[in-house]
């Protein structure tokens, strides 16, 4: 580093460091997770992703993590920043806390450090048979797409599934989040000719509360309302 | 520490291979599935989340009236400076409608008006509305559709898997190799023919929106195989990519935003485009704009971050979160909000518009080797237009998996080079088991740096020398790359290694053909040759002969 040499204030804010403790594991290796701690330069609109990526290319090598598009809209750099999901390529660090915590999405097995095991979900995703089904022809008009447009945003980022402790309490054995609006897609979709509802009802939804819905829909870093997902399917 | 990771490998028989699993890549799994025949979709990335889901704006056919398949093929070649392969730009503009509709069986809903009509706007050069849209995640929706008919037909998909090289039987390609990702194991793949979806390579510039899987790998592995590669001098900058923090630098701001009304202004709040091009303004064509931009701010009137502004602040809030939500979101997240102030963009490099030289079926030059999407050229000739990018791979990944069927139904017997193999995994182990060396991002920051500054938006014959010189320089370099972790689970280091040798292939490629074209044309602006020239009217193909890179000038295809 330089010597510093620039006025004091700017000075301070040039070398303001921020303490992450990130969390560590190797399922191949089957280590002990454990939380290593970096010191990260701050900088003005740093996001999550920044750090993670700072990390990696100056402090340690080994750090596994998940990202692509860094537009919010590929859906694979989810994390757990200070214990709420988030998408590290659009999130802030909020310079103002000092000590700062990454973690893999919750409720998910890890497979190395940031990186989660996407399988388990993935397959029983597959069994809400995420797709367009027994299509029937119907001309589709600005009304009827905006039904379904804000359940079309999902980008199976699987914050949602993050987002919620009671899944591994009291919603345990219940379908997940994600695949509920995924079921709403479907359901306000004219085209669709599954009995989909069932398949929500089968998996639980009479235990998604209305307030639980409202904490999803604040999770969803694609704004969609969960809880309206909810609403609709115990109808 | 060479023990296991040289010596296992695993084998896997298929019919076809489908290497990239973004628009192009899963619709020509979607097609050769259909077939019958076994496939296999390998992507870098987790099912979904390839580049093509960044599409903003929207999908060009001609969906609605007095738009015509012919109106669209028409502006498809002005746009692309006629040097466009005219055969196939004719079958894009007639099947684009039906793809369209494809993907409506996929699940897409395209925004609609009260009458159940297509929602369609008009971007560069469209005097009739092409643009079909959802949002401005048109892209995003497009890959869940595929996705979704993925998941319906059962195709089998290896997430996280990066391929390294084709593997040929003489002239033949027969399959491919490479690692998994997740716990770096070699796997070698046997087809009776491959498709190669493996999109661009905008990780090669320091300021892109591309996604980070992006690394020119289907340019390298092509040439590697004996494909020719067409009009790789040909890179489009888009002209507004973000440009206000360096986290989001180069993300993508879509085209709808001007052509909804959008204000291009600089730091004097003058609208500039007046100046370049009076008549089309901010919806002049996108090399136009970009170097409008461009020179705008080398003039010294951009904003403290070398930027111009891009104004939709005159815009109702239910305008913009109406015509461009995540556009609004991505300026939010980064503390701006664009219904009140303006947005900092500046070009960004967006689209090769170059690649393998395909003909309308998305046949190579070599035998087994088919391809489709942004790995491919021709289509685009010299300048793309908006909405034609994730529209090419619809038409030409189906019709690739349909001739990549019809050609694995013909393959009888075919036999796996065994010393193709064994060099390939030495190559691969060497980066990881070499004692010391080059720590892979160094070089790649290199050669961002390089292809920013000489092989940009203006090019002359000084700075690309100078670039081919770096370049080469960077090769040597890369020789000696070294992982900075022996460890074999998600060794990033290693993938880095692999993809910037094919980035550096993929630059090379891109610089030889701009040095050998003097003339400027469409995406191709030489300082020292400003001239558009009828006798330049020819396409460059570009191969590598023995390990070295040659092009060549041919005629256009008509």
């Amino acid at each position: 580093m330089s010597s510093p040499r620039r006025r004091g204030s700017r000075l301070k804010l040039h070398f303001m460091k921020i303490k992450f403790l990130i969390y560590r594991y190797n399922s191949l290796k089957k280590s002990k997770f454990k939380y290593d701690s970096f010191e990260v330069p701050y900088n003005k609109g740093m996001t999550v992703l920044d750090v993670i990526l700072y990390i990696y290319k100056h402090l340690d090598p080994t750090l596994a993590f998940r990202y692509e598009c860094r537009q919010g809209i590929c859906g694979t750099c989810g994390v757990m920043l200070n214990k709420k999901p988030v998408l590290s390529c659009s999130t802030q660090i909020d310079s103002t806390i000092e000590t700062q915590m990454i973690e893999p999405l919750a409720n998910f097995l890890v497979e190395k450090d940031l990186i989660v095991n996407l399988e388990p979900v993935l397959k029983r995703y597959q069994e809400i048979k995420p797709y367009l089904d027994k299509i029937h022809k119907v001309i589709i008009t600005k009304k009827k797409s905006n039904e379904s447009r804000a359940f079309r945003k999902c980008i199976e980022c699987a914050n949602c599934i993050a987002g919620v402790p009671e899944l591994e309490k009291t919603l345990k054995g219940c379908i997940d989040p994600m695949s509920l609006v995924k079921i709403a897609r479907y359901v306000t979709d004219p085209r669709d000719g599954l009995d989909r509802k069932s398949i929500a009802k089968k998996g639980g939804i009479d235990k998604y509360s209305e307030e639980l819905g409202k904490k999803l829909s604040l999770v969803c870093p694609r704004g969609i309302p969960i809880d309206e997902a909810i609403k609709l399917l115990k109808q | 520490m060479k023990s296991s990771l040289d010596s296992s490998i695993k084998y896997i028989k298929t019919d076809i291979l489908v290497i990239g699993a973004g628009g192009a890549g899963i619709r020509a799994a979607i097609e050769a599935k259909k077939s019958g025949l076994k496939v296999i979709l390998l992507g870098k990335e987790v099912l979904g989340c390839a580049h093509t889901g960044m599409a903003m704006g929207g999908i060009n056919a001609a969906m609605v009236k007095p738009a015509t398949p012919e109106f669209h093929a028409q502006i498809t070649i002005e746009g692309g400076y006629f040097i466009n392969n005219y055969k196939m730009v004719k079958i894009f503009g007639e099947e684009m409608p039906a793809r369209i509709r494809d993907l409506e069986n996929y699940g897409v809903i395209y925004d609609r008006l009260d009458s159940g009509e297509f929602y369609t706007w008009a971007g560069p050069k469209q005097k009739y509305p092409l643009n079909v849209c959802v949002g401005d995640y048109t892209g995003r929706e497009m890959m869940q559709g595929l996705v979704d008919e993925a998941r319906k037909l059962k195709i089998k998909y290896t997430d996280e898997f990066f391929v390294s090289k084709l593997l040929m039987d003489k002239d033949q390609v027969v399959g491919a190799i490479g690692i998994n990702i997740k716990n770096t194991e070699t796997v070698v793949f046997q087809a009776k023919s491959v498709i190669l979806a493996s999109g661009g390579a905008g990780r090669m510039y320091k300021v892109t929106t591309n996604a980070m899987s992006n690394t020119g790998d289907g340019y390298a592995m092509a040439l590697d195989a004996g494909a020719e590669l067409i009009d790789m001098e040909m890179v489009q900058f888009h002209p507004t990519g973000m440009a206000n923090t360096p986290s989001s630098l180069g993300v993508l701001v879509t085209e709808k935003t001007r052509s909804h009304g959008g204000i291009l202004r600089n730091i004097k709040g003058e609208r500039f485009m007046s100046k370049y091009y009076p008549v089309e303004m901010e919806l002049a064509k996108r090399d136009e704009v970009s170097r409008s931009i461009y020179q705008e701010v080398a003039a010294g009137l951009g904003t403290k971050n070398n930027s111009v502004y891009l104004h939709v602040d005159h815009w109702t809030k239910e305008k913009i979160l109406e015509i461009i939500p995540d556009v609004y979101e991505q300026y939010k997240n980064t503390g701006i909000d664009i219904s009140k102030e303006p947005m900092e963009i500046y070009p960004s490099m967006h689209h090769m518009m170059g690649g393998i030289n395909i003909d309308e079926w998305g046949v190579s030059n070599v035998p087994g080797l088919f391809a489709a999407g942004e790995v491919t050229g021709g289509i685009h000739g010299a300048n793309r237009l908006g909405g034609n990018s994730i529209a090419e791979g619809q038409v030409f990944g189906r019709r690739a998996g349909i001739a990549a069927a019809k050609f694995s139904k013909k393959i009888k017997n075919i036999s796996l080079p065994k010393d193709q193999i064994k060099n390939e995994q030495t190559r691969i182990f060497s980066f990881i088991n070499r004692k010391k060396g080059v720590i892979p991002h160094v070089v790649e920051d290199k050669l961002k740096q390089v292809m920013w500054d000489k092989v940009g938006i203006f090019r002359d014959e000084k700075r690309l020398l100078e670039a081919k010189k770096a370049v080469s320089k960077l090769k040597q370099e890369a020789k000696k790359m070294k992982t900075r972790t022996t460890l074999k689970e998600r060794n990033r280091d290693l993938q880095d290694c692999l993809e910037i040798e094919n980035m550096l292939i993929t630059a090379e490629s891109v610089i030889e053909a701009a040095i050998l074209r003097k003339e400027s044309r469409g995406a191709h602006s030489r300082l020292d040759f400003p001239e558009t020239l009828d006798e330049w009217r020819k396409n460059i193909v570009v191969k590598s002969i023995a390990g070295k890179i040659k092009t060549e000038i041919i005629e256009v295809i008509v």
